[in-house]
């Protein structure tokens, strides 16, 4: 080992003579680039405190030895994520971004602005400096290639370099919404989009990525981007869309991709020019291959006529074949996500997406024979995989039709039941979701689940720390006691148990209450003796304190519809049933006034419960006093001012009420 | 579904059945001549309305040879019978037409002869029907997505608490045997909606046969709906082997339907006013089974091959249908109500996640 002439270049980095500093770290920077020996054996020699000091001493006047310092800074970071963390360590973040304040020497800007993006691209390294002092506006303003007044052709290109790693920086420091905001408020935008016509595509397709970003789970700033005004007469969107027609098939993927996450309002030219040229990307090879399915994904997800377009285009098919053919690689070492599978859950992904609102898309993917393939995937080494083919069997499990046939031939009860033990609480989520569907009563596939302990797994993922589980656990629930016999409500009450589901009703999460309530419902529907388990379970007392609470305090309308068809259910009861609810008279006040609320679902199921309470078939004495009650609350008269109700409904179900009240 | 080794299948294309059918289509004429009596004040109010309902009348002037001597008067080039939409939407050409019907019923047109000339063409043939629905059927998706027919294009079909997932409905199919010695034959049915989507026009659902003749088997079919929305589904069927006229034998069954005004019927677009009443009373749809459930096709000892017309009321959820299926008894006749297990209607719900 000759580290000799290391060591005594680390040693000349003290020396008090810039020129010996300067020679030693330029025979440092050429022996460390692109070698990771070296840049181990570097490290060893603790050359990193020693570069950080060149930026703090104050008598450091030589601006090349900084220059040099950021430089070899710079190159240790792309040494990776050790390395990255050894900088950090020794807070070299700070000094290297004082360097990028437009005062200095435009080399060392470039230099510092080059170690910075290094730095940031590593995903655990700490953003927050660069939000203190005035950082984030240097960054800002070195977005514009003018602001270093390059004077020769070579200055022009060196300040347009600096502007590209600003807008990589950019890009890599808005992982909050917190951040996103203070980004947008120095003016990155503007800024931002001016760079987009700058004619140098390395700085285009970044800024165009800090677009993205900027705006990413956004839609507020999407917005705000696309109606930013720039110096060109051209508008963002119409920049946007020209540089999604280059000739670089990288630069139309970003363009994409930007134009996707920054759609404000929809436009013609997503369905005519975006989504076509993403399909076409899935022609191409390498990263803009693999990550084009990936923004397809994320375009059409909640947008029914896209996923209609991407129906009409020949993305399925290709998408197919990715998920058919493409080999399975071994995991590496180095990248245990292999570019194979990586295209393979953006498939699939984009397959999940394209069948997600609409049956054209459901039709379409089995037609391509491709479920043997995603169930396979199920059982996938990377999760991510593992969680897009669940993801695509929720989608396609949408359509009854496919859930009663392809999806029982494929055989997926059992690989998705395991799933919900999986190590990866995506997985767990994206499982349980599409059991949901699958433990309804019209598929063939509910008993197998039960068999399989499904009722207790379910009940099991209930009691998750996570609330997304928590929340599709007990819709799962829901739908499997939805037209259900009474032994299966019994035997799920049994393993749930009512105590838990009263819990529920009244959790911090409203939307498990409202699964709750719902699975309340489904379990006091259809027959008496059903409606009296419930009244065993709970006691008729705490459950007409549940009703009442939920209905005299509760506005959000979902609730409250659900806790009116529990009312309307039980008030399909026997006797005791019906006057558990006569006897409250908080709960009847509370129906009389919903049925005059503004939402005509509340009204129609207000209607109902009038109708059910006023029920004649026994044509008991009870029932009249029923009628007598409800008349003298004044529920005859409130029914009777609805006659010219909005809803059709509405005003068929007083029909009957009156008709009803008529006869006593 | 229906029995499938049924004897009467054959008859039905034969003598009494095609002799019943034809005289329906008899009927038709005749209402249709006395339409034409009376029908000019109709046309009158469809255009004051700004409306174009004059294809009606086009086709029939062209397809009736008699009213070629109309041709004379107009101020135009005669129209070819493989007329095209721009004539049709023109309102030129419809005021024309409309005016030159209200001339007939001024005298200038012997009814008298149309009459006749009409029985001589066997009335409304059935290439004369289907080439009216499908112009008409053209017509009605050009109105919808045509800025100038607003009214169609709004039209929504309102929800009714009956058509939802988790109704359950039971009652009886008939087997209505046009030989009188021959005793009606009926079994049990219990029908459950499992899906509907308003916005798509989607109906899906089970249907359990019980004590079906000749068959030891509880038959239980998955089937899939369309409700007649006049925006994802019209009257006409235009597949599964029907036919406008037989959908037209079949919808003229239902009490909606009864009192209406035939011409209005053969335009395709019934009058949306006549058909937005009728929506406000009923939900008209068509239910085609796709396979068996709990059994082979074999063992079912039954056919499925068919598909119902359906009619149901919004006030109290009673259900009517009727089977066609060219190789099946004509009009078998579904009756059903909302299946009641307690004091009351309970609902219960799910949904997809």
């Amino acid at each position: 080992m000759n580290s000799l002439k290391h060591e005594q270049a680390v040693i000349e980095l003290d020396s008090s003579d810039p020129a010996v500093r300067v020679k030693a770290l330029r025979f440092i920077k050429n022996h460390i680039i692109g070698n990771k020996t070296k840049k181990d054996l570097y490290i060893r020699l603790h050359v990193i405190p020693k570069l950080v000091k060149f930026f703090k001493s104050k008598d450091t006047v030589d601006s090349q030895v900084q220059i040099q310092a950021a430089i070899v800074l710079g190159s240790f970071a792309y040494g990776g994520e050790e390395n990255v963390t050894e900088i950090v360590k020794h807070e070299a973040v700070k000094p290297l971004l004082e360097c990028i304040s437009l005062q200095n020497d435009p080399r060392l800007i470039e230099a510092a602005a080059r170690a910075l993006k290094a730095i940031y691209k590593c995903p655990t390294a700490d953003k927050n400096d660069i939000f203190v002092d005035y950082h984030l506006r240097d960054l800002i303003t070195l977005l514009n290639p003018d602001a270093l007044n390059p004077k020769t052709d070579r200055e022009r290109i060196a300040s347009i370099h600096t502007a590209e790693l600003a807008a990589t920086i950019i890009a890599r420091c808005c992982d909050t919404n917190e951040q996103q905001i203070q980004i947008a408020t120095a003016g990155a935008f503007p800024a931002l989009v001016n760079l987009l016509t700058c004619g140098f595509s390395k700085a285009q397709e970044a800024a165009l990525d800090a677009l993205a970003y900027l705006c990413r789970e956004n839609p507020e700033f999407g917005k705000a981007i696309v109606e930013t005004k720039s110096d060109t007469s051209d508008s963002p969107v119409k920049i946007m869309l020209n540089l999604i027609q280059d000739k670089s098939p990288t630069m139309r993927l970003i363009a994409a991709k930007c134009r996707a996450k920054a759609i404000g309002e929809y436009s013609d030219d997503v369905t005519l020019i975006v989504l076509p040229t993403l399909v076409k990307l899935l022609d191409e090879k390498g990263p803009v291959r693999e990550e084009a399915p990936h923004v397809l994904a994320y375009l059409i997800r909640d947008n029914e006529e896209l996923q209609k377009a991407a129906c009409d285009s020949d993305a399925v098919p290709k998408l197919a074949d990715f998920v058919t053919h493409v080999v399975d690689q071994e995991s590496s070492y180095y990248d245990p996500v292999g570019d194979g599978d990586k295209l393979k859950e953006n498939a699939l992904m984009a397959l999940a997406a394209i069948s997600s609102l609409t049956d054209d898309g459901r039709k379409l993917v089995v037609e391509a024979k491709i479920i043997p393939h995603i169930v396979a995937a199920m059982s996938h080494r990377s999760y991510g995989i593992r969680a897009a083919a669940c993801q695509c069997t929720r989608s396609l499990s949408r359509s009854i039709n496919i859930l009663r046939t392809s999806l029982v031939d494929a055989g997926i009860a059992t690989p998705l039941f395991k799933l919900l033990s999986d190590e990866s609480t995506d997985v767990q989520t994206t499982a349980c979701a599409t059991l949901c569907n699958l433990v309804l009563d019209f598929s063939p596939m509910k008993r197998m689940i039960m068999e399989l302990g499904g009722i207790e797994k379910l009940v099991e993922l209930v009691h998750s720390p996570d609330n997304t589980l928590r929340l599709n656990a007990i819709w799962a629930l829901k739908n499997l006691v939805y037209q259900a016999e009474s032994e299966i409500k019994e035997a799920v009450m049994k393993v749930l148990t009512y105590q838990t589901m009263e819990n529920l009703i009244s959790d911090q999460e409203i939307d498990i209450q409202e699964q709750a309530l719902n699975l309340l419902r489904n379990l006091a529907c259809t027959r008496q003796h059903d409606i009296e388990e419930v009244f065993k379970g709970l006691s008729e007392d705490s459950l007409m304190t549940v009703i009442e609470t939920k209905l005299c305090w509760w506005t959000n309308e979902e609730i409250i519809k659900q806790v009116l068809y529990v009312i309307n259910n039980i008030a399909t009861g026997n006797e005791r049933h019906k006057s558990a609810i006569m006897n409250r008279t908080n709960i009847l006040k509370s129906i009389l006034s919903y049925m005059g609320h503004t939402n005509p679902e509340i009204r129609v199921v207000a209607m109902w419960v009038v109708i059910n309470l006023s029920w004649m078939e026994d044509k008991s004495a009870s029932s009249q006093v029923r009628v007598q009650k409800l008349r003298e609350m004044g529920f005859e008269e409130k029914v009777k001012n609805m006659t010219n109700d909005d809803n059709l409904d509405v005003r068929e179900r007083v029909k009957t009420a009156l008709n009803q009240f008529s006869q006593v | 579904m229906f029995a499938a080794n049924d004897l009467e299948s054959e008859f039905y294309y034969t003598s009494p059945d095609l002799i019943s059918s034809e005289s329906d289509l008899e009927e038709n004429n005749n209402a249709q001549e006395e339409d034409l009596e009376t029908g000019n004040i109709d046309t009158v109010d469809d255009l004051s309305n700004g409306r174009h309902y004059g294809d009606y009348n086009t086709i029939n002037m062209d397809l009736d040879g008699e009213y070629t001597s109309d041709e004379e008067q107009r101020p135009r080039p005669t129209p070819t019978t493989s007329h095209t939409f721009q004539r049709l939407v023109d309102p030129f050409a419809t005021r024309h037409h409309h005016r030159s019907s209200s001339q007939r019923s001024h005298g200038f047109s012997p009814l008298g002869t149309r009459f006749s000339s009409l029985r001589r063409q066997n009335a409304i043939t059935s290439s004369f029907l289907t080439q009216h629905v499908k112009n008409n059927n053209e017509l009605a998706k050009q109105a919808i997505s045509d800025n100038g027919s607003k009214d169609l294009r709004q039209f929504h079909l309102p929800e009714s608490s009956f058509l939802r997932a988790g109704m359950s409905f039971t009652g009886t199919q008939n087997l209505m045997n046009s030989q009188p010695q021959q005793r009606d034959e009926e079994w049990e049915v219990k029908v459950t909606i499992h899906y509907v989507d308003y916005k798509t026009g989607t109906v899906i659902g089970l249907m359990e046969a019980l004590n079906v003749p000749n068959s030891s088997n509880t038959v239980v079919t998955y089937w899939e709906g369309e409700m007649i929305d006049f925006v994802n589904h019209f009257l006409w069927t235009d597949k599964w082997n029907s036919s406008p006229e037989i959908d037209l034998q079949h919808w003229k069954k239902f009490e909606a339907f009864r009192h209406m005004d035939v011409r209005s019927i053969t335009r395709g677009t019934p009058t949306r006013e006549w058909f937005q009443e009728a929506c406000q009373k009923y939900i008209f749809m068509r239910w085609k089974e796709h396979y068996f459930v709990n059994v082979t096709a074999q063992e079912s000892g039954l056919t499925i091959a068919g598909f119902y017309y359906i009619c149901i009321r919004r006030s109290d959820g009673a259900i009517e249908g009727y089977y066609f299926d060219p190789v099946s008894t004509p009009y078998q006749k579904l009756t059903l109500k909302p299946l009641l297990e307690g004091n009351g209607i309970s609902f219960c719900d799910y949904s997809l996640n």
